[in-house]
Formats: C-alpha cells, sequence, structure tokens
C-alpha cells in the first residue's frame, strides 16, 4: 500500500466572503502541476454548491461498511472548460459521490483545465455549514498568485495511506457506470418523501425500487426497470441537498426477474448543481472487487486504441464519441472500448446525467493500480504456470491441487466450477480461472493471425 | 569492559530491577551502552506480545535500559513504539527519568516521532509516554488528532474520574489550555466524553465527575471560557458528527444554557444547523431561537427561514413546534402574515394527516393575510393533501368545484407490474456447466429454476458417465462439508444432491455411509413417511429429497434418458402438452418414468383442462400414459379442507421471551383419498401442530413443487412463517411472492401466511409480504378481511405491533392497492378501538385508513368507530376517529 501526500500552500478556508479551495497535485492542461487553478470567479447560488461540496466530503470521510477509523483521501476537482466535477470515494469503497457545478452556476475565468486533489479540512465544513442564501459567493479553486508567491514555508502537508483497491474502485466505478441508464424520476416532493422513508442508517439489505404511481416503492425482488437500493442508509448525504432539489432521478443497469444485486446511482438535480451518489452493489461489497474491466485488461487488445483516444481528449465536459471517431480514425465501438480502457485508468470519468464520460486524469496512478488486480495477478500466473489445457469447449485449470473447469462459449469464457464463481455467478466479472482461459484463447486467436 | 558492563546490566534486567538499571546507566560510556543495546535486543528483541507479557517484568527493565542505550532519536522511538509492548505495562515514569538523565538534545524529537506514529490501534498504549515526554521536556503541546483523543481518554478514564472527578482532574491538568479548544474539533471526541450509563448508575456520582459536564463546571469557576465552550459546540453542531458522539456536545449546550444574548450573537449559526443536523441537535437549535424571537429579538426573515427549513424535516416533534411558532409570528406579526402562510403550507406533504391538518387550520386563520396570488399558490399546494383535508382546503379557499386538488391519493396507479412468469432456461448442455451448476447450487439461495436444471441434466447426460466423472469428481471432493458427513441429515436438501451425484457417477462410498444409501434407497421407493425422524419433515421437502434420492437409486437399476417432471415455466408448472409427448416419447422408446418423478410430473400440471392434450393422453397406452391421462379427463383433486390449528410455542433456548405463545397455523385435512399417495401425503398436514421449524431454507422451492396449490403450499409454510416472524428470519418469507405467481384458489392459509410477513419485526419480510399482496391483489385473490383478522389475533396475542402493519399497509396503499388496505385495517381498527386502551400506533392506522377511504364510495361504516370519536378531548387518537367518522358513509 502506498501513501498519498498532498501538499497544499495553506488550508482551504472561507473568508471575507470568498471561498478559496486549495489543490494539491494532479494536471493542468497536459502538464503535471503542483498548485493548479481552476476557477476564480462566483458561483450563482452559494448554498447549494456549499451543501454539495459538504456531501462530496461526508463520503470522502464515511465507511459505510465496518466503520473503522477513517483516515480519509481528499476530494478531487476537475476543471473541464464550462463546469467544475467535485468527486469522492468511500473509504470502504462503496460508494462513489459526484457534485457537477453547472455552467449556470459559474461566472467567472477558467485558468486552467484539469484535475487535481482539493483540501476540505474541519474548519472549512464548520465555514460551508454556515453558508446561506441563494446570493453569489466569491469561489477560487487553487490558490492566487499572491498566495503562490508568498505562503512558502507555511504549506499544509497530508499524507494519507492510499489503498490500491480504494484507486482501482475509484477508477472501476465510472466503468461500471457508464452501463446505466435513466430509469426512475421524480419530483422533488416525492424525492423527500422518498428519502424520509429510507432512513435507516444501518439497514444493510437490498431492495429495489419501482415507480408506482407518481411515487416510488420498494420491492424485495427485481423486475425489469427496477433500481436496485442496497444499503439505503447510504443514501443519508444527499438529505441535506433536499431544499434545493427540482429532482430525483436513478440509474441503474438493466434487470431482469432473478436479477443479483447491481450497483445504482441515485441523482438529485438543482438548476445550478447535480449531486450524485453511486452504490456498490451490495453495501460488504467495494466497487474495486466488481471486475467489470477485468476482461478488457486481461487482453490489452484496446490499449494502443486507448493511447491514441487518450491524446485527443481536450477536457470536455462532455466526451464526443463520434468527434474521437473522426480524429483518430477509429470506428466508434474502438472508441468506446479505448474509453473503457481509459477509465478503468482513472483517466475519463463517466457522468450519467449526460450519459457520457467527461475528461478527468486522477492525480493518482490509478493505471498501475488496475494492473496490480488480485486476479488478474493470479491469472497472469496461472498462465506462466501452464496450468491452462484447452478442451473442444471446455477448459482446464490446475490451481494447487484443485481442478476446475471453465465452459466456453462462442470462443470466450462462461463459467467455472470454483466457488467464487458459483457464488456471484460472473455479477463481479470473471474468476481468476476464467480470465486465464480468456488470456490464453485470446492468446491463441493472436498467434492464428500472425 | 563494555560487555561486562552490559552483562551486569542484563542481570538487573533479568531480576526485573528497573530501579538498579536506570543507576547503572548513569554515566555510562558510549561503548558500554552500545553493548547494553545488543544485549538487550539479544535477549528480548525476539519476544512476541505473549512472551513479553509472561516475563513483564524483565521486559520493562528491558526497555528501560536500552532507551537509555540507543544513540539517535529515532531508534529510541521506534524501540519504544514496539507494538510487542502492549501488554506489559511500560514503566513511564522509569523510561522517563532514564531519558532525561541522558541529557541529549533530541529527546524533544523522540516524543514528536512517537507521536507522529500514533493511531488508534496503538493510543492507549504510547499516549502516557508521549506525554510524560512533552511534560518533563517542556515542547509545545501537540494538538494532533490522535493526541487529543489519547488526553481525553486520559481525563475520563474509569479509573482516573472515579478516585478525583474529571472536574478535579481537569482543573490542574497541563493540557487543558491548548487541547480544549481542539475537543470540538476532532471527530469522535465526544464519544469518549460520554459517560458509560452502566457506570453512571454503578457509581452513583455527579455526571460532571463522569463525562463531558466538567466542562461546564469549570466554566462556572471561571476556568474555562464559557464563550470558547458555547462556539465550540456550535461549530461542531455544525460540521456533524456520529450520534454517539453528537450527545455529549448536546448534554454541555444544554448544561451551559445559554443566556439570550450568547443566543442572540450566534442566532446565525443556529439557523444554520436547523436544516442538516441531528434531529437532537435541531430541536435544540430550534429552541433557542424559539426563546430569542419570544423576547422580539429575531428577524421575521430568519423565522420564515426558519420554518422553511425544519418543515424538511422527518421528525414529527421538529415540525409540530414549528407549526405552533409560525402560527405565533402570524399573529405577533401581522405584516408578514402572508409569508408565513406560505411557508406553513409547505407542511401540506408532510407524511402525517394531523401535521397537514395543523398546517391547514393555520392557512384558514391567516388567510385574511393572504391575496389572489398567495391564495393560488395555496391551491396548488394543496394539492398534497390526503383524506378529508383536500375538500377542506378546496371549501377554505374557495376553489369550490374546480378540482384543482385532484390528486393521485384517491386514483391510484396500478401496482407496478409483477414479474412475468417466465420461460425456463435453456437445459444445461454440458457436464462441465453441469459441474458449475452444482457449484452455485451448494453456495445457497438456490430456487427452483436452479434446482430442477440440475436435476434435470444429471439424468440427461448421464449416457457418458466418464465424462460426467470426471467433471464432477473435483467440485464434490471440494464439496461443502456436509457431503462428508456420515450420517443423513434430512433438512440438507444439497447432501442429498452431493450423495446422489456420487452413486451417478459411480464414485465408490465409505463404509460409513452404506446405512446412508440405504436410506436413499428407502426414500426413493417410499410413499410415506414411517420413520419418527421423517414425520416430522414437511411434506413438500420430503417430496423434493424423494425425487433427488430416486435419481440415485435407479439411474442404474431403471435407466431413463430424461426426467419428465422438468417443469416448462419458472412457476414450476408442467405444460399439459409437453408432458403428454415426454410421455409419448417414453412409450416410443420403450420406458417407463420414475415413479416420484412421475407423480411430481402430475403435481405439476395446471389446474385448467386442456382438451387437445386430454385427447392426446388417451391413446396412450403405458401404466403411466393411463394414470396422466385419467388425470386430464378429471381434472386436478379436490382440494383438501383448511381448518385452523395452533402451534404452541415453547419456551426455547433462542428466545429471549419466557411466556408460552400460541401461533396460529392451518392443518389440512385429508378429505377423501385422491387415490394417490403422493397428493394425499402433500394434502395432510396432521402433525404440523407439533412441527420443529425445518430450518432447511428449501421453502422457496415449495412452490414449484405444487405449482397450481398455492393454499396447501402456504399451508405447509405457516410453521415456519410462525417461528420466521419471531426470530427475523426471511427464508421461508421469500417463498410468499412465488407462492402469489402461483396457481389455484386462495384460502386462509395463504390469508394468515401473509399476515405474518406484513407483520414482521423486520422490514425486508414485510415488504416481501407487500410484494405477494400485491401480486394477489392484481388477480383479486387477495382476502384482506381474513388477513386483517389474523393481524388483529397476532394483535391480540402481541406477537406484532401496529406501528409495523401500519408500515406494510402505507406500502400496499402508495401502491395503489387502497381497497385491499381499508380492507385490512378496518378489521385490525374493529378489534384494537374497543378496547379501553388502544395499542400504541392505533392513530396512525386511523390516518391510513381516512387516506385509504378517501373518494371512494364502495366503504362500509364501521361501527367499532362510533364510540372512539364520541369521546370528548383532542387525543390523537380520537381526533383521528372523528376524521376517519367523517369520511365513511
Amino acid at each position: 500500500m502506498s501513501t498519498a501526500t498532498y501538499t497544499y500552500l495553506r488550508p482551504s478556508g472561507l473568508a471575507d466572503g470568498g471561498l478559496t479551495l486549495q489543490t494539491s497535485g494532479g494536471v493542468a492542461q497536459r502538464e503535471p502541476v503542483a498548485h493548479p487553478r481552476f476557477f476564480s470567479g462566483f458561483v450563482t447560488t452559494a448554498e447549494p454548491v456549499a451543501a454539495g461540496l459538504l456531501a462530496v466530503a461526508e463520503v470522502a470521510r464515511t465507511r459505510y461498511f465496518q466503520p473503522l477509523n477513517p483516515r480519509s483521501l481528499d476530494p478531487v476537482v476537475t476543471g473541464s472548460r464550462d463546469r467544475l466535477r467535485f468527486e469522492s470515494f468511500s473509504g470502504c469503497c462503496g460508494v462513489y459521490a459526484r457534485m457537477d457545478v453547472l455552467p449556470a452556476a459559474l461566472d467567472g475565468e477558467t485558468p486552467d483545465h484539469g484535475t487535481t486533489n482539493v483540501d476540505v479540512n474541519a474548519p472549512l465544513r464548520t465555514a460551508l455549514a454556515r453558508v446561506a442564501g441563494s446570493s453569489a459567493l466569491r469561489l477560487d479553486v487553487g490558490p492566487d498568485d499572491l498566495t503562490v508567491t508568498t505562503m512558502h514555508g507555511s504549506v499544509v502537508e497530508k499524507k494519507v495511506p492510499l489503498p490500491t483497491r480504494w484507486l482501482r474502485g475509484f477508477a472501476e466505478v465510472q466503468v461500471i457506470a457508464s452501463r446505466f441508464d435513466p430509469r426512475i424520476e421524480v419530483s422533488a416532493a416525492e424525492a423527500t418523501a422518498f428519502l424520509r422513508r429510507v432512513a435507516s442508517p444501518t439497514d444493510r439489505t437490498v431492495l429495489w425500487v419501482v415507480p408506482s404511481g407518481r411515487s416510488l416503492r420498494l420491492t424485495s425482488r427485481p423486475v425489469p426497470g427496477a433500481v436496485c437500493l442496497p444499503g439505503q442508509g447510504r443514501l443519508a448525504a444527499l438529505r441535506p441537498l433536499l431544499r434545493f432539489a427540482t429532482t430525483l432521478r436513478a440509474y441503474g443497469p438493466p434487470v431482469t426477474a432473478g436479477s443479483a444485486p447491481v450497483a445504482s446511482t441515485w441523482e438529485l438535480q438543482t438548476p445550478t448543481v447535480r449531486v450524485s451518489l453511486t452504490l456498490s452493489p451490495e453495501p460488504a461489497r467495494g466497487f474495486s472487487g466488481e471486475g467489470a474491466v477485468l476482461t478488457a485488461l486481461a487482453t490489452d487488445e484496446a490499449q494502443a486504441d486507448a493511447d491514441l483516444v487518450g491524446v485527443l481528449l481536450a477536457w470536455d465536459p462532455t466526451v464526443d464519441v463520434d468527434a474521437l471517431a473522426a480524429g483518430s480514425a477509429l470506428p466508434a465501438d474502438r472508441v468506446r472500448a479505448a474509453l473503457t480502457q481509459l477509465g478503468t485508468a482513472g483517466r475519463v470519468g463517466y457522468d450519467v446525467s449526460e450519459a457520457a464520460y467527461f475528461h478527468r486524469v486522477l492525480p493518482y496512478d490509478a493505471a498501475a493500480a488496475a494492473k496490480l488486480n488480485p486476479r488478474l495477478i493470479g491469472a497472469r500466473q496461472l498462465v506462466a504456470g501452464g496450468a491452462v489445457e484447452l478442451g473442444d469447449n471446455t477448459a482446464r485449470v490446475r490451481s494447487g491441487d484443485e481442478r476446475y473447469d471453465v465452459t466456453i462459449v462462442d470462443g470466450s469464457p462462461a463459467t467455472c466450477t470454483c466457488p467464487w464463481w458459483a457464488k456471484y455467478r460472473g455479477g463481479r466479472g470473471p474468476c481468476k480461472h476464467a480470465l486465464a482461459v480468456g488470456m490464453v484463447l485470446t492468446g491463441d486467436r493472436e498467434e492464428v493471425h500472425a | 569492559m563494555s560487555d561486562v558492563f552490559a552483562k551486569e546490566v542484563m542481570v538487573l534486567v533479568g531480576k526485573g530491577k528497573t530501579g538498579e538499571v536506570i543507576e547503572a546507566m548513569r554515566g555510562a560510556t558510549a561503548e558500554q551502552r552500545k553493548a547494553v543495546a545488543a544485549a538487550v535486543v539479544e535477549e528480548v528483541g525476539k519476544y512476541d506480545q505473549w512472551e513479553a507479557y509472561q516475563r513483564r517484568q524483565k521486559v520493562r527493565a528491558a526497555i528501560v535500559a536500552r532507551a537509555a542505550s540507543l544513540p539517535t532519536a529515532n531508534q529510541v522511538a521506534t524501540w519504544l513504539g514496539r507494538r510487542t509492548w502492549g501488554m506489559v505495562d511500560m514503566d513511564v515514569p522509569a523510561v522517563v527519568t532514564v531519558l532525561t538523565q541522558r541529557e541529549v538534545p533530541w529527546l524533544p524529537e523522540v516524543a514528536q516521532r512517537l507521536n507522529d506514529g500514533m493511531t488508534s490501534r496503538n493510543r492507549d498504549d504510547r499516549w502516557p509516554l508521549i506525554a510524560a515526554l512533552v511534560r518533563a521536556t517542556g515542547v509545545p503541546v501537540p494538538t494532533g488528532d490522535q493526541f487529543v483523543l489519547g488526553w481525553l481518554e486520559s481525563i475520563f478514564d474509569w479509573q482516573h474520574t472515579r478516585e478525583r472527578g474529571a472536574r478535579g482532574a481537569l482543573r490542574d491538568d497541563p493540557f487543558r489550555e491548548s487541547l480544549l479548544p481542539r475537543v470540538f474539533e476532532v471527530d469522535d471526541a465526544g464519544a469518549i466524553m460520554t459517560p458509560n450509563s452502566w457506570i453512571v448508575r454503578y457509581e452513583q456520582r455527579d455526571l460532571a465527575d463522569l463525562g463531558v459536564l466538567a466542562f461546564a463546571e469549570l466554566a462556572e469557576e471561571g476556568l474555562v471560557e464559557r464563550a470558547m465552550l458555547l462556539d465550540g459546540c456550535l461549530s461542531r453542531f455544525l460540521k456533524g458528527d456520529r450520534p454517539a458522539s453528537m450527545g455529549a456536545f448536546v448534554a454541555l449546550h444544554d448544561a451551559l444554557a445559554p443566556t439570550l444574548d450568547e443566543i442572540a450573537e450566534r442566532h446565525e449559526d443556529y439557523a444554520r444547523v436547523l436544516p442538516v443536523a441531528s434531529g437532537p441537535v435541531a430541536t435544540l437549535a430550534q429552541k433557542a431561537l424559539r426563546a430569542l424571537d419570544d423576547a422580539g429579538r429575531l428577524d421575521a426573515e430568519v423565522v420564515l427561514q426558519a420554518g422553511r427549513d425544519i418543515l424538511f424535516r422527518p421528525e414529527r416533534g421538529l415540525v409540530r413546534t414549528q407549526l405552533s411558532w409560525l402560527d405565533r409570528t402570524a399573529k405577533r406579526r401581522p405584516a408578514h402574515a402572508a409569508d408565513v402562510v406560505r411557508v406553513v403550507a409547505g407542511a401540506f406533504g408532510y407524511p402525517a394527516l394531523d401535521m397537514q391538518e395543523r398546517a391547514l387550520a393555520i392557512v384558514g386563520r391567516h388567510l385574511g393575510a393572504c391575496d389572489a396570488d398567495v391564495r393560488a399558490e395555496l391551491a396548488g399546494a394543496a394539492g398534497s393533501l390526503e383524506a378529508d383535508l383536500g375538500a377542506r382546503a378546496r371549501e377554505l379557499l374557495g376553489v369550490g368545484s374546480v378540482d384543482v386538488v385532484a390528486g393521485s391519493w384517491d386514483d391510484p396507479a396500478p401496482p407496478a407490474g409483477a414479474p412475468a412468469r417466465r420461460p425456463m432456461p435453456a437445459p444445461i448442455a454440458s457436464p462441465a456447466e453441469l459441474a458449475a451448476e452444482v457449484t452455485a447450487l451448494l453456495s445457497g439461495g438456490a430456487d427452483a429454476v436452479a434446482w430442477e436444471r440440475v436435476l434435470a441434466a444429471t439424468v440427461s447426460l448421464a449416457g457418458d458417465r466418464a465424462a460426467l466423472h470426471d467433471c464432477l469428481l473435483p467440485v464434490l471432493e471440494r464439496g461443502v462439508s456436509y457431503f462428508h458427513r456420515s450420517h443423513l441429515d434430512h433438512v440438507v436438501l444439497e447432501q442429498f444432491l452431493g450423495l446422489t451425484l456420487r452413486a451417478v457417477i459411480h464414485e465408490p462410498v465409505q463404509d460409513s455411509w452404506r446405512a446412508v444409501v440405504e436410506t436413499i434407497g428407502w426414500l426413493a421407493t417410499t410413499d410415506k413417511p414411517q420413520e419418527k425422524t421423517w414425520r416430522n419433515v414437511p411434506a413438500p421437502h420430503f417430496l423434493l429429497i424423494r425425487r433427488v434420492a430416486e435419481i440415485g437409486h435407479r439411474i442404474d437399476r431403471q435407466p431413463v434418458p430424461a426426467l419428465v417432471a422438468t417443469p416448462t415455466s419458472t412457476t414450476g408448472h408442467v405444460d399439459a402438452a409437453v408432458l403428454v409427448e415426454r410421455i409419448e416419447a417414453a412409450e416410443r422408446a420403450g420406458w417407463e418414468p420414475w415413479p416420484v418423478d412421475f407423480a411430481q410430473a402430475l403435481l405439476r400440471l395446471p389446474r385448467e383442462a386442456d382438451p387437445e392434450a386430454a385427447a392426446r393422453a388417451a391413446r396412450l397406452t403405458s401404466a403411466a400414459g393411463r394414470r396422466l391421462a385419467a388425470r386430464l379427463a378429471a381434472g386436478p383433486p379436490a382440494d383438501p379442507v383448511v381448518e385452523r390449528a395452533v402451534r404452541r410455542r415453547v419456551r426455547h433456548w433462542w428466545t429471549s421471551q419466557n411466556a408460552e405463545r400460541e401461533m396460529p397455523i392451518m392443518r389440512l385435512l385429508p378429505g377423501e383419498s385422491t387415490g394417490d399417495p403422493t397428493y394425499d401425503a402433500l394434502f395432510h398436514t396432521a402433525s404440523a401442530g407439533e412441527r420443529w421449524p425445518s430450518w432447511s431454507g428449501s421453502q422457496p422451492l415449495w412452490p414449484a413443487v405444487l405449482p397450481s396449490h398455492r393454499e396447501v403450499v402456504a399451508a405447509h409454510l405457516l410453521p415456519d412463517l410462525a417461528i420466521g416472524a419471531e426470530l427475523g428470519n426471511d427464508d421461508p418469507a421469500r417463498a410468499l411472492p412465488v407462492v402469489a405467481e402461483c396457481a389455484g384458489p386462495c384460502g386462509p392459509a395463504t390469508a394468515l401466511a401473509l399476515a405474518y410477513a406484513l407483520g414482521s419485526a423486520r422490514e425486508s419480510t414485510r415488504i416481501t409480504g407487500v410484494d405477494a399482496a400485491l401480486t394477489l391483489a392484481a388477480t383479486g385473490d387477495l382476502d384482506g378481511t381474513a388477513i386483517g383478522d389474523a393481524l388483529a389475533a397476532q394483535l391480540a396475542a402481541e406477537t406484532t405491533k401496529v406501528v409495523r402493519v401500519v408500515t406494510a399497509l402505507t406500502e400496499l396503499f402508495n401502491a395503489g392497492q387502497s381497497a385491499a388496505a381499508w380492507a385490512i385495517a378496518a378489521r385490525i381498527l374493529a378489534a384494537v378501538l374497543p378496547s379501553p386502551k388502544a395499542p400504541p400506533g392505533t392513530p396512525d392506522l386511523l390516518a391510513l385508513a381516512s387516506r385509504a377511504v378517501a373518494g371512494r364510495t364502495d366503504v362500509a361504516p364501521l361501527p367499532e368507530l362510533g364510540p372512539v370519536a364520541a369521546r370528548t378531548g383532542s387525543s390523537r387518537l380520537v381526533t383521528e376517529a372523528r376524521r376517519l367518522q367523517r369520511l365513511l358513509p
């Protein structure tokens, strides 16, 4: 486990009616920068922005599952041309929060575009809670010139353990969300009633939500159109924003009767900001273990495309696949595969509301963390040890003293006889045996091509 | 020379003479220190925590000796900070003495390094040492989170406080000035300052001696600045914390009892707390601001904003207080009355009729101050008013017949679709896939579909026994432990599957399993449980066991190419035409289906007649064919008689309640024999009254055993539901939505089963019950009266509570089933209203009933309501009863 080191020129703070968020590390345009500046001006609605920032900070410092002593990692802010996005990821790796400060809320200049860490400290939280009214608030993301030149020597340094699973989960949740569609939309009044209803903070059961008349209904079983609600108490961070909300939207992957629990996104919209929480399929499951991208990582097929597409990204608030396809001379589906690959590496995020990726580079080495996935390492070891023996439509994998059979359907691994696969039935990505078979299969195919 | 010295020191260490070690180390040379450091590490360096604890005398001296010897701050800090010393209770004064007598300049660095490495895990061990070093060296007091928490722990330590009291400890504490402001900033600090309620009772001491109130006492003595404490509390309230931690600050705030001047100075912070803080914090802020307003020292705009913020919150108490505060504001400040009314209208959407009513009454009182615009706004907001309040609002606002308030409350949407009946997925195609599916079955949560696919594939793939053996053996060998048990546990379905699969792949069994194999053979050929062990097994579970045992028993004795009972739909039904085809194929190929499998196939036929299939079946000639033809011609056998019974719940070790209780269940009485022993066994529950809970978890598979007999499955489920309801076991209830999707008449057993689920202590079980109820309601099969009676009986027996039932019925109502919600509520009300003291939650049930009957014309009056509605007074019970009375014909 590595360590995240944050160096802020001074603590973020709210003084003289202006909010200054200090930055540390990350990139602006294409260069690594120590203290980038992404915005200087006014937010038109002070209170929703302050409440949203508090919600994002709240998720960053919470462990929803097994609440141990939290050493939280700081939120991340991305300045993408016309908007600011604040993201955080809970310590238990099960909740992802984002606030999009929309163009309507911003009135000022954007000196630079990029992604960086942002300091949210205890006094700042108190100060943000004091922000009242819908008047404009001065906001600076990044230190002003004066601070840069005069404040040397009084830096704030923080070292926080950086678990690879946290980093992997943060990156992978984007890829998981890219398979979501909007499924539920209710008015603010119904959203209030619903969030009042799902109050229990300790409830860890997995329920489903379906539209029922103008409101929402909980059900114990998935039906088409339902959105999974795993661990309802994890939505608590949204509640302070209800005062400003116009609608609540829920997003999720398609489900049918008999579906296993899945992830979901819950988004409150106000005219100027959107705040969303994405929940893992069960409170005990972190996004890091969902394995949504393992197949893509195992083969590296899309890596070259990803490198090409990555160069073309220019901090767009929404990534236009067609424009990228034209720019890279790649077909659209390969661009999408490349974006998945970039998502895994933490180099794009996914906005369910816009149904589009956005350019964002996590200020950590997420690509390396993704490669360190334990299942991926296990699979590589199996392949290197010659443990995979291909048959007609099955493959044998020897792992230690055990032998597992992987069935192959349409040229890719389908099921396995290991207990892990049995438990999740592919709902958390392939097991290491299936991954190893997949690696051997594509290796074969490449040899055939060569 | 230095070796001799080291040996001497080690002798003292061995004897645990710390004092003499300190003396010996005084003035030791660098060489000598080096030798001691090496000798100590050789002696105790390899101990683990437990070994160190066992030799703690020696280890304490050793720690001191090496601390006196190491040459750098880093090394000393690492040595002292070892986790190994966690249990030895380090001699802190000795360590500090030996370090200070060295007169090295880097002692502050030792303290700092230890402090930097302090975490919540080692805080207990480290803090006393760091604190002692800080005091000894006079360095600035560290203010990191961990140091603050460690300090609080030392102050509020039970041992410590019982001797001197926290007040006494704080009075002359050297860290107090530096650390006190931080107490309000560090997360979780409050939890440490909250005295354990047990200790409070046990010690019978002043709370101020044990917890956070000590600070308030010190403020009174003038030792601590009151303003700092008050500001600290408010900043804590704004920031939020875990509820366990917040309680301390609420208590401190109350003990400080801020004056109006103090509140006035901080009124902005109090106002900001209202929308976001936890309930108790918002309550105290509301109280403070209201006191200020009563003194005429608050702007009207602040009051209005407080109203907007509070009326959004879920807490009843806060909303009620806010409404009366707003009412008063409108009276006292007529200029703002219209604004107040607009804010109050925000409570129209609050999910409790009495709050809506209060809001409406306030609006009515101050309507005179409202112009046409405000009235139009009010008319819009009134759309969320429920029950009779909508009509009253129309009248009040003079909107007249214009149906502004046409809410969806009296025009509920149809229920969201139940899961559609799915066709079965494709059969398992290969031994490897079968192996994967078997592994999956063993990981639990099985449904009938997965179970049936595995059984079907086991028989259809048995042709290539070698391939099957090759794939299945690793899975079975890896298998869950119950595969390896030498006795048969009748509740574990998976064990039967494992043994059967072993028989199928010809894997020899150990000698100790012979008896088990014989039992399997007996099970496969018997019709009725004979032995006592098997008599208590629920009939559907028994049939599941027999069918799987039959595979193991007959696969070699009487090979068949396929099972005939494999369902064609996920409910478990076998299409009549498909079954006829299967038997036709068997006749052509000259084989007879196995008896248990065939009996199961007949049980799975739909109830509806299929003349075409019956005609084809009439041409069948085999024994099975003739039976099928007879069944298709005659239709399903007569349904069994269902009769009330009681399951006496004896006192079990796993329940905390001592009283014996009687749980109602239903008995199935054998009508005239169906002529089919398998039917007869399932249509009969003679001993179910004494049956133990089955614990098998196989209940979700039961509906597919009898997919055309919902009522029979429900009757078999009841003993488990009765137990599950009180133990919070979800498994039996999971079967209910599946039962609801099946076919056949519904009767008292189904109603009672739903009542158990709807009154369950677990929310997820109640929601499962609502799912089942919605499915039944959609086809008109929901008997609300019977469910209501069953729930009323459970309330009388105190096995459920009104509040639970209200949440379930609210879900039913919200899903559009207001008729069903009313039918159930009416029966419960009829039972509870006549009692002199209605159970808690009854007003909520009355309110729900009002919401359900509003706008309906097809409801009957409720005679039991009259006496309650006629009572004097204005308790919630009486007001809600009057409201319902008004809405009923």
